[in-house]
């Protein structure tokens, strides 16, 4: 007896829990209703014996009011559902919260006295003071591991994931949205000098042996070189296919091409061995925010192409506020907010967003040159990465950010 | 005297003789006899000599800087610099309550007091030959050994019981984890959120409050489970069954990151605490079926002899069953805390940044130290092991102090 009681309240709990739950938005839209209606009824009476102005403008404000805490943000009618949900979380919350795994070179990770450090964690700044004006406590990183990144992106607790992660159309499609490409990385090739493996030469991979590491997207790429090329080698798969290269069991190894150069000088005699110019397989690296807020997409774009922008327009670190004195170049009035308004406002961002970010971070070229420049001295935790494709367009490169005319 | 099957009326080591032999008299009679004992010496001999051979150029050689610059952030992780002193002066007390445990306790905690001290020696020393490590660092560890035979000292008086060292212990530990997490942004100790939290201070909290929390709710699962009430016997048999048939690493897994999606959007869950409620509800499952195995171990005659004279059921369990229980199982309660201190280094396969975690962090994301992994997982297998062979020792001097009888 008392078994079935039990059973019979806890069903009723769960029931209750549950309804209780799904018509929070039920009534919203009810209450939402019965406002328009009364609004409606309101102005047609308009004029007649019907309710006076300051009747209807309180029925406004209660609309507003109402509309403003049921859709999480969308108190532009013409926006979508979801725009400017995520900015308005970031600042009532007063900080941005972005996710990082702490094993990535120059790029995310721990110096020796336990600060994060990289350029991710200095976009993660930038966008924090784009929002804020400023980046000291204004943001916070939450270390992630690499297996982590599709429950994080869905879980939606964090508001950029700044990784070297590379984009995708199964990515798009599940993770969230990749923003501005900063990097345009690839797969590259480093082979023995003393083996029958000329540089830039796929024929002569034939009847070579290939070390590369086991599960990762080098296998396949590896394979759909046999097809393209109609040649065919030994494969072998390793955990750390490093050390078993350098002692020649194989003549050739596939790794990511910013990596090559450095492994190179790991090797025991780093003379004797060739990175190749080709650049195999495309990996665009971008930071990642989630689905569903195409104000926050656009805004966190907009940060990093107007970093891009400033380096095109020789806008630096030190030379910023010159600029918003003195310069007569309409587009670097524009980007500084000197010249008023072009969107910025109905991004989330101030005005003058840009110059916060340039004199608090600096423009594209001063942060990459910090983790990856040529210099050992001035370097920070990175290693030298050629700027190659992420050189500007009108230098060679693939960068070509819009801007806000 | 609990164990009634009892053999041996006088412990082993009264009951033989020791042996006084000459170093080639013990040679002789451990190395080379019989024939087939010269045969395995030799071959034992000449690995040792080729492991050498291999492993002393390579300890000399090693980049040990990799390990020294790091030194911080492997010991607290990201706690921020300005604050070290929190931790110093919070984590002050452990080598003083260790100390005054093994005055109390007396053989059975010298092995881990002596552990302890010799590296914290060490440390001080190897601080004086390179300059990486703060002075604050080096400091606390020239420290810390003095501390901990001043507690040997206070626990050699007779004032202070057992008891009270664990009322002590966990006061103390309850001071250090207010004194690490702050208080409001303006005051004296600003806030430093869990997330900052890391390298062997994190390990040795989450054990140390992991012990504190598992061995109750193992107690008080193991009793449930005994009980005669269908809901609270059904409840820890759930419990444990479930708990116990999950990986850690599953469970880990499901609380950092599944969690997350139910709690509500504005809250930040805080991540060393649900990794740290998945190592007990875990461990807690485990150290359960231990004392279950104690209690069943306790015979029905005690119970019906306290029953006889009259004693209340609860009163029955507290006072005659589960005090035995314990005393039987302590090898396996102990061996279920090594177990947990180790089972903290799963946390850093979720990104967080335990001892493990930082030499991740230290291997892979600083590329001055890209092949520096051997010195780096030496570093942290040593302090591992000075921990476990610490604990272990524990274990092992109380089943000697069981055997004895003494108390």
């Amino acid at each position: 007896m008392p078994k079935r009681l039990i059973l019979l309240l806890s069903s009723l709990f769960v029931l209750t829990a549950i309804v209780a739950c799904s018509s929070n938005s039920d009534e919203l839209q009810t209450e939402v209703d019965d406002l328009k209606s009364q609004l409606a009824a309101a102005q047609s009476g308009a004029g007649g014996d019907g309710p006076t102005q300051a009747e209807l403008d309180s029925v406004k404000a209660e609309l507003a009011a109402a509309l403003a805490s049921g859709s999480a943000g969308g108190d532009d009618a013409t926006q979508p559902s979801g725009w400017g949900s995520r900015l308005k979380l970031v600042k009532e919350r007063g900080k941005l919260i972005c996710a990082a795994t702490n094993d990535s070179p120059g790029f995310s990770f721990i110096n020796e006295t336990g600060d994060w450090t990289g350029y991710g964690i200095e976009m993660c700044k930038a966008y924090a003071t784009a929002i804020f004006g400023e980046y000291e406590n204004r943001f916070e990183m939450q270390a992630i591991s690499w297996a982590d990144r599709p429950t994080v992106m869905q879980a939606g607790k964090i508001d950029v994931m700044v990784l070297a992660n590379t984009q995708n159309a199964r990515r798009e499609a599940t993770w969230g949205n990749f923003t501005t490409i900063h990097h345009y990385a690839g797969m590259g090739i480093i082979s023995r000098l003393d083996s029958a493996v000329v540089a830039d030469d796929w024929q002569s991979l034939d009847g070579a042996t290939l070390c590369v590491s086991a599960g990762t997207n080098y296998v396949p790429a590896a394979e759909d070189l046999k097809g393209q090329y109609g040649i065919d080698f030994e494969m072998v798969q390793l955990a750390d296919p490093g050390p078993a290269y350098d002692e020649g069991r194989c003549d050739f190894l596939i790794a990511g091409k910013a990596d090559l150069g450095r492994n190179k000088a790991d090797y025991t005699d780093p003379d004797a061995h060739v990175v190749w110019d080709a650049l195999m397989g495309k990996d665009p690296w971008g930071m990642l925010v989630g689905h569903g807020d195409d104000q926050w997409y656009d805004l966190v774009r907009f940060v990093e192409w107007a970093m891009i922008n400033a380096e095109e327009l020789d806008v630096t670190m030190d030379n910023v506020d010159d600029m918003v004195a003195n310069s007569q170049n309409a587009k670097i009035r524009r980007m500084l907010g000197v010249e008023g308004e072009y969107g910025q406002e109905v991004l989330g961002l101030d005005t003058d967003f840009a110059y916060n970010v340039i004199k608090h971070i600096g423009n594209f070229d001063e942060l990459v040159e910090r983790f990856y420049s040529e210099d050992d001295e001035t370097r920070i935790g990175g290693f030298y990465r050629p700027r190659a494709n992420d050189a500007l367009w009108n230098e060679g490169g693939l960068l070509f950010a819009p801007g806000l005319e | 005297m609990a164990v009634e099957n009892m053999t041996e009326p006088k412990p082993m080591n009264e009951l033989r003789p020791e042996e006084k032999l000459s170093i080639a008299g013990w040679a002789q009679k451990n190395l080379f006899s019989p024939w087939y004992n010269s045969v395995l010496t030799a071959v034992g001999v000449i690995l040792v000599v080729m492991l050498l051979k291999e492993a002393v150029p390579f300890l000399i050689d090693a980049q040990w800087p990799a390990v020294t610059t790091n030194i911080q952030i492997l010991l607290v992780g990201q706690y921020p610099s300005e604050e070290l002193w929190r931790v110093g002066a919070g984590v002050l007390p452990m080598p003083f309550i260790v100390g005054l445990a093994w005055g109390v306790w007396g053989s059975m905690m010298r092995t881990f007091s002596v552990t302890l001290v010799v590296s914290a020696v060490l440390t001080a020393i190897s601080s004086l030959f390179g300059d990486s490590m703060s002075s604050g660092l080096a400091l606390w560890f020239t420290v810390s050994p003095f501390l901990v035979l001043l507690g040997y000292a206070v626990g050699r008086r007779d004032f202070i019981g057992p008891r009270q060292v664990l009322i002590i212990w966990f006061l103390f530990l309850l001071l250090t984890l207010f004194f690490l997490r702050g208080f409001g942004e303006d005051s004296a100790m600003p806030h430093v959120p869990t997330d900052r939290w890391g390298g062997l201070l994190v390990t040795i909290l989450i054990a140390q409050v992991g012990i504190a929390v598992v061995l109750p709710l193992g107690i008080v699962l193991a009793l449930a489970r005994q009980s005669n009430l269908w809901f609270f016997k059904g409840a820890a048999i759930a419990y444990i069954e479930v708990l116990r048939a999950t990986p850690l690493l599953a469970l880990l897994f499901l609380m950092l990151i599944v969690s997350p999606m139910f709690l509500p959007d504005v809250t930040t869950p805080d991540r060393l605490m649900l990794a740290f409620i998945a190592i007990v509800l875990n461990n807690s499952a485990y150290m359960a079926e231990n004392i279950r195995g104690g209690l069943q171990s306790v015979s029905r005659g005690q119970v019906e002899a306290a029953q006889a004279l009259g004693m209340r059921g609860s009163h029955v369990t507290l006072v005659i069953v589960l005090p035995q229980a314990i005393r039987a199982t302590i090898p396996a309660i102990v061996g279920q805390f090594i177990i947990l201190f180790k089972d903290t280094a799963v946390i850093a396969l979720v990104g967080l940044m335990d001892l493990l975690g930082a030499a991740y962090a230290i291997i892979l994301g600083q590329d001055a130290w890209r092949t520096a992994d051997p010195e780096v997982f030496l570093f942290v297998a040593a302090v591992y092991w000075i921990f476990t062979y610490g604990m272990s020792s524990v274990s092992a001097g109380v089943e000697k102090r069981m055997r004895t009888g003494a108390d």
